[in-house]
């Protein structure tokens, strides 16, 4: 009998091997509705750097991967691919190279710095030598749009915390963040691996419970749009809150500080706006190692930029053959996917979220000042920069139905801080407004934990997210 | 059907692989397994009945404690599984274990005789047990008999009885060399040896003579479990013709077997040896599952076949024939594992060596020394090189500043250091364009441990092996939580920024964080913590800003004095609900 939805579908029943020689690798892409089932068989295979257990059968959906063999594996997978290839050229040994080379500043770094020595070998090893301290490797990667620079991020990451390492890893791309939703910056230090079925989101944020890979701790900034540009002055403003954060951490955590960080910057590379706000990202976050992906020019002009610099170096790294181009609705479902997760988990780890009716006062919502026309401060004459550096960055907005569907950050701020104070708050969690009625003056909120509806302060931006 | 139960199969056969010591939470993890895998206790029996029979003699123990877990946390039917051939699964390995892992088996026999509390009857069937019994009231006298009649050590029977009481005759044809029963006095009889072949085809001189040799067992086995590891570098070989390392590796081990076959080693030295060549014969085995893993191209054989035994000694059919003698002078000495060789080659003074290769690896040497317990000590005629004299020095003033008694592993931790702290690797385009897959090779020869799990690696150090435990140990409490837990899970708040700051240990170890049972009891201990119900009435009326719920006084005995309980005053002056700071990561 033919039920549909019971028949023997065909495609996804269907289980594939196949056979990777030493390095080479399986690109696949999931549609977003799909599910993909994969199981290493034999062999040794890795994503973006982390490595797979064997015989775990992993499940990917709404994803374009590769997974890389450095001595070749056997492969199981079912279910169906919008398209796979194995290509034997890869930009793997190259960005291999690059990691070894981080590591032995690494490792040069960690053979100084006393407080790292006393923590992981013993006082004893120290003692009657002057406390020292020394950093690790502060890597900006910098490349056009799909040039695989989160890829790459996360290999150089996903190493180092295979050879014990704990890098602090940057995500700057407010479009697709690291650990959290769209929108945000975030850091987060990676002492364990990588959750390779969250490949969107590098791993997992903490949940309530227990999971089978450690879930990362982020510190969570947003900036509440896809493109810096959009408030360029604004996001400035709290990327150099995250930096002060990330020098915090260093100080006083040994092992991320001779680790380093790993920075992937947003694809801007407008020479009039990209250029300035990669000088800013040097700056704010002591960036020591530049490297460009794929792009000659880029490259070239940074090299004049920064090579005089002392300890400054600029390298390039050639394009992953496999990084594939998507279109802006790719990314809304993308990011509308993330937005479910974040309330609801995935299927194979589901997660209960929350809905409270709230009295619509209750709510203290502000969003972005709109910024001034000239995009850059550096396309102002000189001085002019002082008029536009008082005014607030953020209004306060009255919540209206305005607010429906709205992803809504919720701060570390309450209603009483400054706005100043307010601007400069961390991210503690995202809810979704869901309804709101103004006749009755009641507004219905999603939250991703059982509590009452913390009365701080909300920031707003411009991502909605439909149930 | 049949292709989950070979799955089961194949995964529990692999998962085995890991149990190599006595490790609880490998244990109980593979009980579970076998317990949520009722439907195939038949082929889990099987497997493991398969694994104690070609599993290393030192590995056997903590498989038959796994049997025992099984048995004694599962029942039925794994009892009547097990029951059928344990005779021959116990004593077949009792035939080939040492002395202190039999007194062990002894213990394990005594509880299954125990009766079970909830049936009241022993473990096991009768039968078997009352064979085992009496296979071991058997053992024990001829143990007795062989020591009262012991004539150490030149009895013209083959070396290998030596290890073996004589009850164990039948599986005498198995020739296992015994590792750990050489005889203390094994000094003298090394004349026969001596006279064997220079030529790498001596080897098989010597395995045909070998009834005949009245040579100590440890040199025996040393030469035996030589020329196993040539077979297998071989192989290597075979496998991928381009591998100059396994080339080198290869010269250097028919070295080392002609040095040890046809000189006069100390005791200590031929023991320094066999440490450092079990750790090869590891990394060695390890590469050919991986080769095998990598050559599996049309179908995958079965891990049966895939498993040959490493461990006992090569039949004649085995042997293989060597290439052509290479030249002492020959050795590639900064090579990947032949380094380690390299140490072991220096550590015979007969030999002659040349001269700059030492010097221009004095560095390595010493690094690689570490690894070497006792290496450079019994050295009887000084080498005449100089050069391995700053070697041995360099070595022993190391030793005296208490930084050598690491085991050999380190010593593979350093040589990853040592080669990316080399002069050739630079941040730079050149050094970043040419691949060098050698490193990342390195890279996995550091860290053979795999977790079978999330397949995170660990070194095989003391050190990394503790945290391979928690490691598990982590797993087994998710696993057991996730699975006793039906409630669901929400979304953590994100960290503030000063938790976050502080929040470095909190990530350091898996084994730390997130764990439910740790942050349930911190939530636990949060709760109970209490301030003085302030007098202020502003602050009395204040709610915890998180929650927005009012704190209520109580009683309490302790502070005599009216307190709110689950109430903590935070640096920044507000005062939370202990629970909700924890929450929001306030803390």
């Amino acid at each position: 009998m033919d039920l549909p939805g019971f028949g023997n579908d065909a495609t996804s029943k269907t289980v594939n091997t196949l056979t990777l020689g030493s390095q080479s690798e399986w690109r696949f892409e999931v549609a977003l509705d799909k599910t993909v089932n994969v199981k290493i068989l034999q062999g040794h295979a890795e994503i973006f750097g982390t490595e797979l257990a064997l015989g775990h059968t992993y499940q990917f959906t709404a994803t374009k991967l590769s997974i890389y063999t450095w001595l070749g594996c056997q492969i199981e997978w079912e279910g169906e691919v919008l398209g796979e290839y194995t290509s034997d050229e890869s930009a793997m040994p190259n960005y291999a190279n690059l990691h070894f080379a981080l590591e032995k500043l690494r490792a040069q770094a960690a053979a100084i710095d006393t407080q790292y020595i006393k923590k992981e070998i013993g006082a004893a090893a120290t003692s009657g030598q002057p406390d020292r301290e020394a950093e690790g490797p502060k890597v900006l990667i910098i490349g056009p749009r799909f040039s695989g620079k989160t890829s790459l991020a996360k290999i150089l990451t996903a190493y180092a915390s295979k050879m014990g390492r704990s890098p602090v890893a940057i995500s700057l791309d407010p479009k697709e963040s690291m650990l959290s939703l769209p929108g945000t910056i975030s850091a987060a230090t990676f002492a364990t691996m990588m959750d390779v079925e969250k490949t969107e989101t590098w791993s997992s944020s903490a949940t309530t419970g227990p999971m089978h890979i450690p879930p990362k701790n982020p510190i969570v900034y947003y900036y509440g749009s896809d493109s810096p540009t959009d408030n360029i002055r604004f996001y400035k403003s709290v990327m150099n809150r995250l930096s002060l954060a990330v020098s915090s951490r260093i100080a006083v955590d040994a092992k991320a500080r001779i680790s380093g960080t790993i920075i992937d910057a947003t694809g801007i590379l407008d020479p009039k706006v990209g250029y300035d706000l990669i000088d800013t990202i040097v700056a704010d976050f002591s960036v020591d190692v530049v490297v460009t992906v794929g792009n000659e020019r880029l490259y070239n002009d940074l090299l004049k930029r920064y090579n005089a610099r002392q300890n400054m170096t600029v390298v390039k790294v050639p394009r992953s053959g496999g990084v594939v181009e998507t279109d802006a609705s790719y990314l809304r479902s993308i990011q509308q996917r993330l937005f479910k997760e974040y309330f609801y988990g995935q299927p194979k780890f589901p997660l209960s979220a929350f809905t409270v009716t709230v009295d619509i006062s209750a709510v203290t919502v502000y969003k972005r000042a709109e910024q001034s026309r000239l995009v850059s401060s550096s396309a102002l004459p000189i001085g002019t920069e002082l008029s536009t550096a008082h005014e607030s960055l953020i209004t306060k907005t009255a919540a209206s139905a305005a607010l429906q569907n709205s992803i809504l950050a919720l701060l570390y701020a309450s209603p009483s801080d400054s706005e100043e104070d307010i601007a400069e708050s961390s991210v503690m969690g995202f809810v979704h407004i869901l309804d709101v009625d103004e006749t009755k003056h009641k507004m219905k909120v999603l939250m991703p934990i059982k509590s009452r509806l913390p009365a701080q302060v909300y920031l707003m931006g411009s991502y909605h997210y439909m149930e | 059907m049949q292709e989950e139960l070979e799955d089961i199969r194949q995964e529990y056969a692999t998962s085995l692989e890991e149990l190599t010591f006595n490790s609880k939470p490998i244990i109980s993890n593979l009980t579970i397994i076998a317990q949520e895998n009722m439907q195939a206790a038949e082929v889990i029996s099987r497997t493991i009945e398969d694994h104690i029979g070609k599993c290393a003699p030192g590995h056997k123990l903590p498989v038959l404690y796994l049997l025992d877990s099984i048995c004694k946390n599962i029942g039925s039917p794994y009892t009547t599984l097990f029951g059928r051939n344990l005779y021959r699964t116990f004593t077949d390995a009792y035939t080939l274990v040492n002395d202190a892992i039999r007194k062990k088996m002894h213990e394990l026999f005594q509880t299954w005789k125990q009766p079970v509390p909830s049936t009241g009857q022993p473990l096991f069937p009768n039968e078997p047990l009352r064979r085992i019994e009496n296979y071991l009231n058997k053992a024990r006298s001829a143990v007795l008999e062989i020591q009262q009649n012991y004539v150490p050590p030149f009895r013209s029977t083959p070396p290998t009885q030596h290890a073996r009481p004589a009850y164990a005759v039948p599986d005498a044809a198995r020739g296992y060399p015994s590792v750990t029963a050489a005889p203390a006095s094994a000094g003298s009889g090394y004349s026969a040896y001596a006279q064997a072949p220079e030529s790498g085809n001596g080897y098989q001189g010597y395995v045909e003579n070998k009834p005949a040799a009245a040579a100590p067992v440890t040199k025996a086995s040393l030469t035996a479990e030589l020329s196993t590891l040539i077979e297998l570098t071989r192989e290597k070989i075979q496998d991928n013709p381009g591998d100059v390392d396994a080339g080198t590796q290869l010269s250097a081990l028919t070295q080392l077997f002609q040095i040890v076959s046809s000189s006069d080693l100390p005791q200590n030295q031929l023991q320094t040896i066999k440490d450092e060549l079990n750790v090869l014969a590891e990394d060695l085995r390890r590469n050919k599952n991986k080769r095998k893993a990598a050559m599996a191209a049309d179908a995958a054989p079965p891990p049966a076949k895939r498993q040959t035994p490493m461990w006992t000694a090569p039949t004649p059919a085995s042997v293989p024939l060597l290439p052509q003698q290479q030249p002492v002078n020959q050795l590639n000495l900064g090579a990947l594992q032949p380094d380690l060789l390299a140490q072991l080659l220096a550590s015979v003074p007969q030999q002659p060596q040349p001269q700059q290769q030492y010097a221009s690896n004095a560095n390595a040497l010493t690094a690689a020394l570490a690894g070497i317990p006792g290496f450079g000590l019994p050295i009887q005629q000084q080498p005449q090189q100089a050069s391995a004299n700053d070697a041995a020095a360099l070595f022993a003033s190391l030793m005296s500043a208490g930084l050598i008694n690491a085991p050999a592993a380190p010593a593979r931790q350093n040589r990853m250091l040592e080669k990316i702290m080399g002069p050739d690797v630079e941040l730079s385009n050149k050094f970043i364009q040419k691949p060098r897959p050698d490193f990342v090779f390195l890279l996995y020869d550091s860290l053979p441990l795999l977790c079978g799990t999330c397949g995170r690696r660990f070194a095989d150090t003391e050190r990394d092996r503790k945290i391979r435990d928690a490691h598990l140990d982590w797993h087994f409490r998710v696993n057991k939580r996730l699975r006793d837990d039906s409630r669901g899970q929400s979304r953590s708040w994100y960290l503030g920024e000063e938790a976050w700051i502080q929040s470095a240990d909190a990530d350091a170890d898996s084994s730390k964080t997130g764990g439910g049972a740790e942050r349930a009891k911190k939530m636990q201990e949060v709760s109970q913590k209490y301030i003085l119900t302030p007098k202020e009435a502003s602050v009395v009326n204040t709610p915890c800003p998180i929650c927005m719920e009012k704190f209520k006084s109580v009683w309490n005995e302790k502070a005599e004095d009216w307190v709110w309980m689950n109430a903590i005053k935070h640096s920044n002056g507000k005062i939370y609900h202990g629970t909700c700071a924890f929450e929001c990561g306030l803390l």
